[in-house]
């Protein structure tokens, strides 16, 4: 188990040496799964994630699908071996708030007029967690939409940010998340700057806020700027065929 | 913009006032933006943007497609079909699929008498959509109709001899609409 530090801010730095607006190492892999019509790989610190989309297809059972749009299914489940003990498989009410904070934040985006009485369903999975898996899951999710083809308004990107020792910091540890007071992940659409989703644990002044939601974005921005380039790097090299 | 550009969902691609939106884009506030990955392209003659896709792309059914299903009921003037995938992307399931008709009209270019001896539940058949949205199918033309069939009796896969379907077990004859494909595997 984790020991609670003393000081989570030595010396003006952070316990792993990184700045205060500073991401984790991040590795995108586009279409690692071939039976999926559209799929992805993160690994974003220690997190590994794993997302997988299908669709559009047909709705089972019939009663879900609606005439004038899809429906989207998101479900996002962390394997049994991804933390330190044992999770106990299967969906607990923590997963459940996710899976649907994030389907809402990828629902505005996705085009879903486009293909009325079906549904997207997206698959993310936790292999390892070390914090922030939610926001790992939705740039998993999101660059595996746009894998499958699946027509959006402009990609989802999603960081969060939070406050230790009083200091806003972007990107939490899992010493940072656990021992920290407050954690903001966030999710924008790049392109036009909108939110797409937030949420909050812990405590901030209006001023810390406010701070911290454009710490959230630049680092959504910098996310953003990766998730471009694995894309490009799997389909910008057939631009000159 | 330029032809031939790579564009990522979200990317704008041009202004209403210079371009109609063509696939792969649509028009928000004025402004022509891509929503899927791929490259632009332009024809400058009808005036209109739209994206190439590179990635993936849905299996849509539009009128004229050629689509594979299987036969779930034959009635006195209707085959009904359960669409499973439509061509070139076959390797994806089919978006606005679901149960589609086989009117006796569409069967093939001679008269058709009855339904029953060109159909029979679970043949496996390839068809042209004539209409997308009641999903309306045909199978007139060479190599559309039944690809693969079995005994009604013995349950095994009836073969091909020459325009009729045999039992290989009970030696019993099918006529049936057989495509030029039966047998092969090919899509």
């Amino acid at each position: 188990m984790l020991q609670k530090p003393e000081r989570l801010i030595v010396d003006g730095k952070r316990l792993d040496g990184r700045a205060f607006d500073e991401l984790r190492p991040v590795k995108i892999v586009v279409g690692p799964l071939h039976r999926a019509d559209g799929s992805c790989y993160i690994e974003h610190g220690k997190n590994k994630v794993m997302a997988a989309v299908y669709g559009p297809r047909e709705v089972h059972p019939k009663h879900l699908q609606e005439v004038t749009h899809a429906i989207v299914r998101y479900r996002y489940n962390m394997a049994p071996f991804s933390v330190e003990d044992r999770k106990r498989p299967g969906p607990d009410r923590r997963s459940i708030e996710i899976s649907k904070v994030s389907r809402e934040a990828l629902e505005s985006v996705i085009l879903k007029e486009y293909f009325p009485r079906s549904t997207i369903d997206i698959f993310v999975e936790i292999l390892q967690a070390d914090a922030g898996t939610r926001v790992a899951a939705l740039n998993a999710a999101s660059v595996a939409l746009a894998d499958a083809g699946i027509p959006m308004k402009g990609l989802v990107s999603a960081c969060s940010v939070g406050k230790v020792d009083d200091t806003l910091v972007l990107d939490l540890s899992k010493e940072e998340d656990n021992y920290g007071q407050a954690d903001m992940p966030v999710a924008i659409v790049a392109n036009t700057g909108e939110i797409a989703f937030l949420q909050m644990d812990g405590h901030m002044t209006q001023e810390e806020f406010r701070k911290a939601l454009e710490m959230a974005i630049d680092g959504c921005k910098q996310i953003y700027k990766l998730q471009r380039e694995a894309l490009l790097a799997k389909y910008g090299g057939l631009e000159n065929e | 913009m330029n032809n031939g550009k790579f564009v990522l969902p979200g990317d704008l691609v041009g202004i209403a006032e210079e371009f109609l939106a063509g696939d792969g884009v649509y028009e928000e506030g004025g402004k022509l933006i891509a929503s899927v990955t791929g490259v632009v392209e332009i024809d400058e003659k009808a005036k209109r943007i739209s994206v190439r896709p590179l990635a993936g792309v849905p299996a849509k059914i539009k009128k004229g497609d050629f689509v594979v299903g299987r036969v779930t009921d034959v009635r006195e003037s209707i085959a009904l079909v359960e669409l499973s995938r439509v061509k070139p992307n076959e390797t994806r399931e089919v978006s606005n699929g679901g149960m589609a008709i086989i009117h006796i009209s569409n069967v093939r270019k001679e008269y058709v008498k009855d339904m029953n001896e060109e159909f029979s539940p679970l043949d496996i058949i390839k068809a042209r959509v004539l209409d997308e949205r009641t999903l309306q199918l045909s199978t007139v033309g060479r190599r559309l109709g039944v690809i693969k069939s079995i005994c009604p009796h013995c349950r095994i896969p009836l073969r091909r001899n020459g325009d009729a379907l045999e039992c290989p077990k009970c030696k019993k004859k099918f006529k049936k609409k057989i495509s030029e494909d039966y047998g092969t595997g090919v899509l």
